[in-house]
């Protein structure tokens, strides 16, 4: 589960980059945070992974405080960003060998890597290619891998379809949907709101730092989400 | 984990351009480098041999003043490595009576064309400092940059590993790729030293390429760590590319130049050639006022077949009365006397001299050691034998040399024997009488007898008289003194702890500044913002 309370970030230059997020993600459930850049979206992600500091508040991994006990948090969260940038000169296995290993999986053999690649429909051309020579797509697909083999209860995507072509899109949420029917707990940042209607369980916006709307996918499929988004993001630009 | 990140890091530098270009980089200067210094070895080599006929044939001697031997320096083997002033300073000494040994002649430069001096100015540990301190900059100058541009710093932490397994993992991974490199080359340089029939290594010689073995890896560490220091305190890798590179020409060319015309410029030394002017003047006097000491030339004391003294003092005699060679023993003791103690005088300014030079030297070596690349030098050359240290314990050892040649001289009581300045026996040599009788054809028997004769034929030349020329020995069938029991030159001292010793404070100046950057980059890369 992944849960944030009270979770805020002011930044050196003074810069309010979220305002008391508070959210919650139970297990078999994918929320999706929708906002213009500069929301606060990515500083929500940052904030679980400890890259940066909360300036208060909690970010919480399965009851653990990020903040307090990082490497403990981390054991059970895995990450996909907006652009998978793996090792160019590794194959595809050789990266899934290296990254599961960090992740704490020794023990995988040749045959397992390709099995979890087949899962995510990787052609198998592509398995002992270098990564360098692969689409976007493919690598969304081999980061989404990395994910799978960890095996973290939670997963973080970081506008993981961002410049993805309809397919492969397409392809890529299919992927959320059987993680999600496995009891992870997901948490996407996003700007395609069709993706997010597609599949979230629940929907925040987020505007200037703040989560200024949560609906359940209950109350976003009776209303306009599109409308309400759109509403959200002109009071941003006009204000 | 951290072999995992490690076998990473070193997979991804194998695979890189800059991996092989650094390798064929070595693989074509160190061996050119390697030939070119065992080819300058070998000639300094010859020229060695020649230099030690020369001595053999100066010390084949009539007479103890010549006991003024050429002490001759063998060439450095090890200058194949580190050249480090060998080849700038001279490599013998002619000892003297009159003067301790100053400075080293012979010839300098590495070649034998004095305008070729500016093509031959490298050798191994310089080539190793100058590409693989840049091929450590270029496997670290990204290491977490580059990363983070590339998006795998945070694919990296966002798994459960602590920073510092990441940096550990990093460290060892340029560590990986380097050390190969480094043993690569010094696989080759012992390659080279085993092939070539003219370069034998003694164990001794062995163990030091060990050592500078082990200095080569702290300074390569020295600028890796710089290289991930630098790394760890950019976002950009254009930035850290930038600063190592301009980090590395500081260090390598800028430092040691600056540092040297800044001791020049603070700490200035009086001319050679005005030292030189001074301390003959000296000696020259001091000459007049011993000679002073022998008295007036007695009646009846004159030579026929003398040389003179050398400035050294060297002086041979094969012809001379009975009474001039007394009276010329007797004054002897007295005059090298003078003579060894005006030399303390003398050394005294040239001692002056040498320390204002020696406090220059010091002054740019100390500034010179903020670069690592100059620390490294230092070091090599030290264990090497071919650094200033090494230079002076040679010129040291000749003057406690010249100091027991003396003494035993002294102990023998010979500078006051008539060997000393001659190798005809007094007994033989003809008296005053004998010599007038033996110029004159008999027309004048005595001494007194040609001053009657100068007497009554004033304003003719007594050269008129003379109807046969002087009498003349021939040297060469003169015989031989017999140096068995003379001390023989030692050398210089200098085991491997000796240099050990000398080298210390390099050593623990690239561990310290190695340690600390490594500390550095640990603490910016614990803080540095992955996002």
């Amino acid at each position: 589960m992944l849960q944030a309370t009270d979770l805020t970030k002011r930044y050196e230059d003074g810069l309010l980059a979220l305002d008391h997020l508070n959210l919650q993600v139970k297990e078999g459930e994918i929320f999706c945070l929708l906002g213009a850049n500069g929301a606060g979206k990515t500083t929500t992600i940052n904030l679980f992974l400890n890259f940066i500091e909360p300036t208060g508040g909690q970010a919480l991994i399965n009851g653990i405080d990020v903040n307090k006990d990082p490497l403990e948090a981390k054991k059970y969260v895995s990450y996909v960003s907006e652009n998978v940038m793996l090792y160019g000169n590794f194959t595809a296995r050789q990266n899934l060998d290296f990254f599961a290993k960090l992740g704490g999986k020794k023990n995988l053999k040749k045959e397992d890597y390709h099995m979890y690649m087949r899962k995510v429909s990787l052609p198998e051309r592509a398995f002992e290619m270098r990564l360098k020579n692969f689409s976007k797509g493919m690598r969304q697909k081999l980061g989404i891998t990395i994910a799978i083999i960890k095996d973290a209860p939670n997963i973080l995507l970081d506008e993981p379809t961002a410049g993805l072509d309809p397919k492969a899109a397409a392809e890529f949420i299919k992927i959320l949907k059987a993680l999600r029917d496995q009891g992870k707990s997901i948490l996407m940042c996003t700007h395609d709101i069709f993706r997010a209607k597609e599949i979230a369980d629940h929907v925040g916006i987020m505007k200037e730092g703040r989560l200024v709307m949560v609906r359940t996918r209950e109350e976003f499929l009776e209303e306009d989400l599109e409308k309400i988004y759109l509403e959200y993001m002109q009071e941003a630009v006009v204000a | 984990m951290i072999l995992s990140i490690a076998l990473k890091e070193f997979y991804t530098n194998l695979v890189s351009a800059r991996f092989v270009i650094g390798f064929l980089l070595c693989l074509l200067l160190i061996p050119l480098t390697l030939v070119v210094n065992i080819n300058d070895y070998k000639s300094k080599v010859t020229a060695y041999e020649t230099q030690k006929k020369e001595a053999a044939e100066k010390l084949k001697i009539r007479v103890w003043s010549y006991l003024q031997p050429r002490i001759v320096r063998p060439p450095e083997s090890l200058s194949i490595l580190s050249r480090g002033v060998s080849y700038q300073l001279g490599n013998y000494v002619d000892l003297t009576f009159t003067a301790k040994p100053f400075k080293a002649s012979g010839q300098t430069g590495t070649s034998d064309n004095p305008m070729m001096g500016t093509y031959f100015s490298v050798d191994f540990c310089t080539i190793l400092a100058i590409v693989l301190s840049l091929l450590a900059l270029l496997f670290t100058y990204d290491a977490c940059s580059g990363e983070r541009e590339q998006g795998t710093l945070k694919m990296l932490l966002s798994n459960s590993i602590p920073r510092s397994v990441v940096l550990l993992g990093k460290v060892l991974g340029a560590c990986l790729t380097l050390l190969p490199i480094i043993l690569f080359c010094y696989l080759l340089c012992a390659l080279a030293i085993l092939i070539s029939p003219d370069v034998a290594f003694s164990a001794d010689e062995w163990l030091r390429i060990g050592l500078v073995l082990l200095a080569s890896i702290f300074f390569f560490a020295t600028f890796a760590f710089l290289g991930l220091f630098v790394s760890s305190m950019f976002r950009h890798s254009a930035a850290s590319i930038i600063v190592c590179l301009l980090a590395w020409v500081f260090f390598l060319f800028v430092t040691p130049n600056v540092s040297g015309y800044v001791a020049d410029s603070l700490l200035e030394t009086p001319s050679e050639q005005a030292l030189a002017v001074n301390t003959n003047k000296f000696t020259s006097e001091k000459w007049k006022e011993a000679e002073k000491f022998r008295g007036e030339q007695p009646r009846g004391a004159f030579d026929w077949q003398y040389s003179r003294p050398t400035a050294g003092g060297a002086v041979e005699t094969s012809g001379a009365t009975p009474v001039f060679l007394e009276w010329y023993r007797q004054g002897n003791k007295v005059v090298y006397t003078h003579m060894i103690e005006s030399a303390e005088g003398r050394w005294l300014l040239e001692k002056e001299f040498l320390d204002r030079q020696d406090r220059q030297r010091l002054l740019a070596e100390r500034l010179s050691m903020v670069s690592p690349a100059q620390v490294f030098q230092l070091l090599s050359s030290s264990l090497c034998r071919t650094d200033v240290e090494s230079y002076k314990r040679f010129m040291e050892s000749t003057r406690r040399y010249r100091e027991e040649l003396i003494q035993y001289l002294r102990n023998g009581n010979l500078f006051d024997s008539y060997k000393f300045f001659t190798a005809v026996d007094p007994n033989v040599m003809m008296t005053t009488d004998e010599y007038y009788n033996y110029r004159t054809g008999g027309r004048i028997k005595t001494e007194a007898e040609f001053e009657q004769w100068l007497k009554d034929n004033p304003g003719k030349s007594w050269n008129s008289i003379y109807t046969r020329d002087r009498p003349s020995v021939d040297r060469a069938s003169l015989s031989l003194l017999d140096l068995s029991d003379v001390p023989r030159y030692k050398g210089v001292p200098g085991g491997v702890a000796l240099s050990l010793q000398d080298s210390l404070v390099e050593l623990a100046i690239l561990v310290c500044v190695s340690v600390m950057l490594f500390y550095l980059s640990f603490i910016a890369f614990l803080r540095y913002d992955v996002r």
